[in-house]
């Protein structure tokens, strides 16, 4: 068991997001989280790098309590976590290749070479060869997402946390994500969280899909279980009906 | 970050660096390669003296003020100074503090004691101590001069009441105490000489002319016997009452800044003019003093007045500080 | 409703003065962050050069700019509130004593606060809204160390080296003023920028403008780490690291001509 959010709650003042959130993710497992935009996914998502900190309730990664740790500890943790961010998050003063290298630099042995050959592999991986020398402005949406990815992935981590990684993007690019996401599962044995609004994904890459409803997992099953799912709640959200997800309450 | 802009950055780091270094040192007069070394001196007290003003020897900067502390006991004060190296001082060295101008800047001079051996120094118990004396400056002469104007009203104010033959003798022996008075004026503004050339030769010059109208006024009064009942006492009277003025207004000038030199050398002149108006109606034998002489009473407190302003005069021949400092504070 | 009214103003007051303590706290807390990655230098170490050539090459042309004008226009000024009843060589004095006590540093300082402050604060908090800080943190980074110290190194470092060219360089117009304006001459003003002139001075002026270089970055890093909101909130926070930065710059002007003069 190598993720854990038990009970977490989390408020913004006087916004209360989560609510008693639980969720457990099985080693080399891949659960899709989808919900309404706003219902605080991102902020369950950066509870799991202690990005944020639990108002009450325990995270655990990798067998450890995040709760009391020092910086040190939680950045060992961190080294084996890749995060792709909603919106990329790339560092607009480093180029592709600088932006992918920089996990890199954190691991003694590497060196520059190795470096060079890792981020050109991973840049290959995302179809972003030549780019190597591009800043972040200047690429599009959808490259600046697989750039992120391919900062992710560089450090070859144990746990990918992908935070909407398909939104916006055509469907050609949501396949190839997809495919990839599909393919680091596999290749290496990664444990993935998937936040994504769009069902189809969902069903493609996850082992087990969570909705999460006012603060909390509303249903939690496989694709066929969600497929079959008779609450409101969850028809409303994958049928797109808001009437279903109103009367529900 | 391209090499370039690393040099850059090494660039302006030294250039400040080397700016506040070289600018710190030039600024103090420092020059590198020769060393200096300290001369300590002893003052009874040190007037406005701050440190960092100057040291002079014969007029050439040769250092500056490093500190200034009174010795334990308050006996004195203690002035360290920082010299050249190479400097050779002078054979039985005193150190003289004085403005070096108007504007509250002094100096510290190193001089031969034989030079100015009118200043009573102070004497330290160390050997390798100078001892050393601060001057008056120019707010003491002011005052001296202020106290000579004031003295004048009076004499005036009495001439107005009587005179009579021993009163004219009395005067010519006052006037011959104002003679040496003036000169001893004139000793201390040679002294300060040195620093406000302008300001100094126009009251130097009005000094000794203040002495010269004395002495021809000396030569005046022995005549007084032969201008007994000459008409034009009145005039005469205007003339010194208007001379006194203007001496006073003059010795007020002293007092104000510099802009005022040239206001106080033209009141100076006419003072002069006016006085040498007077003196030359006594010679001629204008004027009478006849109407005043018949008046005793009058000549009895004419006398007086004469007396203490004589006394006043020695006072101030024998002790001129006493009356500079009070004035002052 | 009344009195509630009434009390409005004592609301605001107390309000502001808690919201302006907890400010203060935070900013203590960036500090304390920043001061405990001090020793990675493996992370900062390769930034500091970029950061100092950023905030001191870069403000340079600006600080000499201003301190050139500023030279001039105090030599004018100082021989047209003399005429007659000082002499000219105080221009000197004049010009020398207030650029390297008050007009280098200060001067400097607030338009550093303007060019570097509101930098530091619109990137970081571009970096911050966009999640940027956030990805450093999942890729083990300390953002203090990889953010703050270099630029706040670097304003410590470089601050001190721009108000030495900049006060040299307003002395340097003073006296190319009086030269040609005020028809001094050299020895002249060299008489008067030495009359009181202490070593002290270069010092003071050193110790202040590290002071306001700790500050200008600082407050910058801080108002750019706790931006909130998208482009207003990135706005919000360059207004507010200039205006506060440059108001810090004025009470620790007058600190520590109180405590250091
Ligand atoms: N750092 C933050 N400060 C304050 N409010 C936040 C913060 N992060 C998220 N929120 C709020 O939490 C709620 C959930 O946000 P988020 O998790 O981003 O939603 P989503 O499910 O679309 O990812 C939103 O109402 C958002 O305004
Ligand atoms: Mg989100």
């Amino acid at each position: 068991m190598s993720i854990v959010l038990q009970d977490v709650h989390k408020a913004f003042g006087s916004n209360q997001v989560l609510r008693g959130f639980s969720l457990e993710v099985h080693e080399g497992e891949t659960v899709a989280i989808v919900g309404q935009s706003g219902t605080g996914k991102s902020v369950a998502l950066k509870h799991v790098v202690g990005l944020l900190k639990p108002d009450r309730g325990e995270v655990w990664v990798d067998g450890v309590n995040l709760g009391q740790l020092a910086v040190e500890r939680l950045n060992e943790i961190r080294r084996h976590v890749g995060y792709v961010f909603q919106f990329a998050a790339l560092f607009d003063s480093l180029t592709i290749e600088e932006n992918v290298g920089l996990g890199l630099r954190r691991i003694p042995e590497m060196t520059e070479k190795a470096m060079a050959e890792r981020v050109r592999e991973c840049l290959a991986l995302v179809e972003l060869e030549g780019y190597e020398s591009r800043f972040p402005a200047e690429l599009s949406g959808g490259q600046k997402k697989r750039a992120g990815l391919a900062r992710a992935i560089a450090t070859q981590p144990r746990y990918l946390l992908y935070d909407e990684p398909t939104t916006g993007l055509d469907p050609v690019t949501t396949t190839v994500i997809n495919r990839l996401i599909m393919k680091t599962r596999e290749e290496l044995k990664v444990t993935t969280v998937v936040i994504t609004h769009d069902m189809e994904s969902a069903y493609l890459v996850a082992d087990r899909i969570g909705m999460i409803h006012e603060g909390v997992i509303r249903f939690m099953g496989t694709p066929e279980e969600v497929r079959a799912c008779s609450d409101p709640v969850v028809r409303g959200f994958i049928e797109g009906k808001p009437e279903l997800l109103e009367g529900a309450g | 970050m391209t090499r370039h802009r690393e040099i850059l950055v090494g660039v302006v780091i030294v250039a400040g660096v080397f700016t506040a270094v070289v600018g710190t040192l030039w600024l103090q007069e420092v020059t590198l390669g020769r060393g200096t070394r300290e001369v300590e001196a002893l003052f009874d007290e040190v007037g406005s003296l701050m440190r960092g003003n100057p040291v002079k020897l014969r007029g050439v900067g040769i250092g500056r003020v490093q500190s200034i502390a009174v010795e334990p006991g308050g006996e004195a004060v203690r002035v360290r100074m920082r010299i050249q190296e190479d400097v050779e001082l002078p054979a039985d060295p005193v150190v003289i503090l004085a403005p070096e101008s108007m504007f509250g800047d002094w100096q510290a001079e190193i001089v031969c004691r034989t030079v100015y051996p009118q200043f009573d120094y102070y004497e330290p118990r160390e050997p390798e101590v100078l001892g050393g004396h601060a001057l008056p400056d120019i707010t003491r002469l002011t005052a001296a001069a202020d106290e000579i104007s004031a003295t004048l009203t009076v004499l005036t104010a009495r001439v107005e009441q009587a005179f009579t033959e021993e009163t004219a003798q009395n005067i010519s022996l006052a006037i011959d105490n104002i003679q040496e008075v003036s000169e001893r004026l004139r000793d201390l503004v040679e002294v300060q000489a040195g620093a406000f050339v302008e300001l100094a030769t126009e009251v130097e010059s009005a000094v000794v002319e203040l002495g010269g109208a004395a002495r021809s006024a000396n030569l005046a009064f022995q005549k007084v016997d032969e201008i007994l009942g000459a008409p034009g006492t009145e005039s005469l009277l205007e003339d010194v009452q208007a001379t006194v003025f203007n001496l006073r207004e003059l010795t007020q000038d002293l007092g104000s800044t510099a802009q005022g030199a040239q206001v106080l050398v033209m009141h100076a002149d006419s003072a002069f003019v006016r006085l040498d108006r007077l003196m030359a109606q006594i010679e001629s034998g204008e004027g009478a003093f006849g109407r005043l002489m018949a008046d005793e009473t009058l000549a009895i407190r004419a006398q007086d007045a004469l007396r203490d302003l004589q006394a006043l005069l020695e006072d101030f021949k024998e002790n001129p500080h006493r009356y500079v400092r009070l004035s002052i504070f | 409703m009344k009195t509630r009214f009434l009390l409005n103003p004592f609301y605001l007051v107390g309000r502001s003065a808690l919201d302006t303590v907890a400010q203060i706290g935070r900013w203590g807390g960036l500090a304390m962050d920043t001061l405990r990655a001090l020793p990675q230098v493996g992370t900062w170490g390769r930034l500091l050069p970029g950061q100092m050539a950023r905030i001191g090459v870069d403000s340079v042309p600006i600080a000499l700019f201003i301190a050139a004008f500023t030279g001039v226009v105090m030599a004018l000024q100082a021989s047209y509130t003399f005429t007659g009843a000082v002499p000219l060589y105080f221009v000197g004095t004049l010009v020398g004593k207030t650029m390297i006590l008050e007009l280098g540093p200060v001067l400097t300082g607030l338009a550093l606060s303007g060019r570097v402050g509101a930098s530091i604060a619109a990137e970081l908090g571009t970096m911050r809204v966009t999640e940027q800080i956030d990805a450093l943190e999942t890729m083990a980074y300390d953002p203090a160390a990889y953010l703050v110290v270099p630029r706040v190194l670097a304003g410590i470092i470089m601050f001190p080296v721009v108000v030495i060219l900049a006060t040299a360089t307003g002395i340097a117009a003073g006296w190319l003023t009086s030269l040609q304006l005020l028809d001094m001459s050299t020895p002249e003003f060299m008489k008067g920028l030495r009359l009181f002139f202490l070593p002290w001075d270069v010092q003071f002026a050193v110790i202040k403008s590290l002071s306001f270089g700790l500050t200008v970055t600082s407050i910058g890093c801080f108002f750019g780490f706790t931006t909130r909101g998208g482009a207003e909130g990135v706005g919000l926070s360059t207004t507010r690291a200039v205006v506060v930065s440059s108001m810090v710059i004025l009470v620790l002007d007058a600190f520590w001509a109180a405590t250091l003069l």
